[in-house]
């Protein structure tokens, strides 16, 4: 027992077998209501309030099992379309934002000491804020004629500047974010290299093929482990899912894009949306049952399977 | 805590209160009830009164006031809503389903059967909008689920001397010598878990003490799960430096004897075992799986 590692294996087994020893001890004044709890779990405490807690609950046995049971649920349930609090237990995309952000710089900073590219290439460059590029329009770019994407690149910087264009944090699209980032450094990629036009557009495509696969099967997990992928044509285009039982899964997109299953993802339909608007989050209750968000922030919703549409 | 008719009607509007016919004198009254009770009456300017409420969850919180006062349509579309939800967080909670008893007993609760006064009082004035309804609904869940866990443990008879939970021996007796320096571990890391920050005893306490994995740990604590395996090897390392000190400086063990200590702690686990037979829990989690993600 002389190595420090082989000691710090011991504080290890006597923590596991100290601390799963259950405490007893009643509730007292200091302990955390179910809206603390809830407000902690949302984000919605901060400072002082959060210290308290935070201080109360490394001490008490029961307020940990209420935390421990909260975190037990939380991904069983999806977070709620009027989400709008900064979840602080989605603290952990910080490092993700930094990691695009160092990305984003890595690809930027050397194109100013490097001879201007031939034009197709240059196109596939992303611009030093390119990290909040939605990775849809990306993909869009990746597989439209590369004549056409100096088109799209004033379209693309302008809703770069909308407001909604930064996605809220939503821990049922987690992984979809950490896909989306993915999918931004794969297209970033290439063009740190400055390629021969030609020859960028095999990789790029590839790595679009990649990306759709990614959101496809990112998606089936939303709706449920071991669901099959939802199809990849349309995959690139959603942004948000909810499953409302083991067998029914609905998925929304950009330009209006609705699509559900009521067979663990065997088969798809598309619903006719009323708009072709840009749909950022969906909640149902059942097949027939759902509201769905746009991204200027409003709500449709259908309680015929999308036959109508409640419109704001 | 009164609040600007001008800012109550925006928030209002905001909440979409006509929708569930909810009064702009009864929203007036859960903004002002929210704003007291998170801040403890304590009076706030009105800029900080105006970030507050303008944080809340707006739309849930006229919904839960349209049926707390009773609106019909409030509750079918509450109930459509959230009983989906609440039934997926009680099937976490015990997949054997009796934390769904717990959440069909809610709605009782929510739709204030229980007269007081002769006042109906609903469950949902406890409700100020500080989190979504779905996420306040899960707490209450969680929270009855853990206080009946705990009562039940409090009432379990002890064990039947012939049942397989019942104290056993242990499988070779105790040196004393070994059972000494364990006592001198434990007290050790007893003192050296209190002089941790609450944070860390917090991760602490989410990682070994509730089970939960390092993402769930890091969601707690508002970190990402690296950050959380960082600080739990830290706090480790730092625990055990704290024991070695204590056990040299204030024991005033030799080096030998300080390894010996912790050589009784990592040999075979099995006299090691007695807390976990005194464990109601102990089988939960035998050995340590791997529970990075």
């Amino acid at each position: 027992m002389d190595t420090s590692r082989e000691r710090d294996q011991s504080i290890e087994r006597l923590l596991r077998q100290s601390l799963k020893t259950p405490r007893q001890g009643g509730v007292t004044d200091s302990c955390l209501d179910a809206e603390t709890v809830a407000a902690w779990t949302d984000g919605g405490l901060s400072g002082a309030a959060l210290e308290m807690a935070q201080s109360h609950v490394a001490d008490c046995a029961r307020c940990q099992s209420l935390v421990g049971a909260m975190a037990r649920t939380d991904a069983a349930v999806p977070l709620p379309e009027t989400e709008r609090a900064t979840r602080r237990w989605l603290g952990w995309l910080v490092p993700l934002a930094a990691a695009a952000a160092a990305v984003a710089l890595w690809v930027a900073v050397p194109r100013e000491a490097t001879p201007p590219l031939p034009q197709a290439a240059e196109v596939q460059k992303p611009a030093a804020n390119a990290t909040v590029q939605e990775p849809a329009l990306l993909d869009k770019q990746l597989e439209a004629p590369l004549d056409k994407k100096e088109e799209q690149a004033p379209k693309a910087a302008a809703r770069r500047e909308r407001p909604t264009a930064a996605p809220e944090l939503r821990k049922d699209n987690g992984q979809l974010e950490a896909d989306s980032l993915q999918q931004r450094q794969a297209a970033s990629a290439p063009a740190a290299a400055p390629p021969a036009a030609p020859a960028a557009k095999a990789p790029a495509s590839a790595e679009a093929s990649a990306g759709l696969a990614r959101s496809a099967n990112a998606f089936a997990q939303i709706c449920a482990p071991g669901w099959s992928a939802v199809p990849t044509d349309i995959a690139a285009q959603l942004t948000a899912g909810a499953a409302p039982s083991t067998a029914v899964c609905w998925l929304v997109g950009r330009g209006g894009v609705v699509i559900v299953s009521i067979d663990e993802g065997r088969n798809w339909r598309r619903l006719a949306f009323p708009e072709t608007t840009d749909l950022s989050a969906v909640q149902a209750t059942d097949a027939r049952t759902a509201s769905v968000s746009t991204a200027d922030g409003r709500t449709f919703s259908t309680s015929d399977g999308g036959v109508t549409w409640n419109r704001p | 805590m009164p609040i600007d008719a001008k800012l109550v009607e925006r928030l209002y509007r905001e909440a979409h209160g006509e929708r569930w016919r909810v009064s702009l004198s009864l929203f007036t009254a859960a903004l002002e009830s929210s704003a007291e009770q998170a801040h403890a009456g304590r009076r706030l300017e009105s800029r900080e009164l105006e970030r507050y409420l303008g944080a809340l969850h707006l739309e849930d919180l006229a919904l839960a006031c349209a049926c707390a006062a009773g609106d019909e349509d409030a509750w079918e579309h509450f109930v459509l809503q959230q009983r989906p939800l609440l039934y997926r967080a009680a099937d976490a909670l015990d997949p054997g389903g009796s934390a769904r008893d717990l959440a069909d007993s809610l709605y009782a609760e929510l739709f204030g059967l229980r007269d007081r006064e002769g006042e109906r009082q609903s469950l949902f004035r406890y409700f100020h909008g500080r989190s979504s309804l779905t996420t306040w609904l899960r707490a209450v869940l969680s929270q009855r689920y853990v206080d009946r866990l705990r009562t039940h443990r409090r009432l379990d008879a002890l064990p039947d001397e012939e049942s397989s939970a019942a104290l056993r021996a242990p499988s070779r007796p105790i040196e004393p010598d070994r059972y000494r320096d364990l006592e001198l571990m434990r007290r050790s890391l007893e003192r050296a878990v209190a002089s941790l920050p609450a944070r860390d005893r917090l991760r602490l306490a989410c990682y070994y003490a509730q089970e939960l994995t390092l993402a769930e740990t890091g969601r707690v604590l508002g970190e990402h799960e690296a950050t959380s395996s960082r600080q739990l090897a830290r706090t480790r390392r730092t625990i055990r430096e704290n024991v070695e000190r204590q056990l040299r400086i204030e024991r005033g063990l030799s080096d030998a004897e300080v390894a010996q200590c912790f050589a009784s702690v990592s040999e075979d686990a099995g006299p090691l075992d007695l807390r976990q037979m005194l464990d109601v829990d102990a089988g939960r989690k035998e050995s340590a799986p791997d529970r990075s993600s």
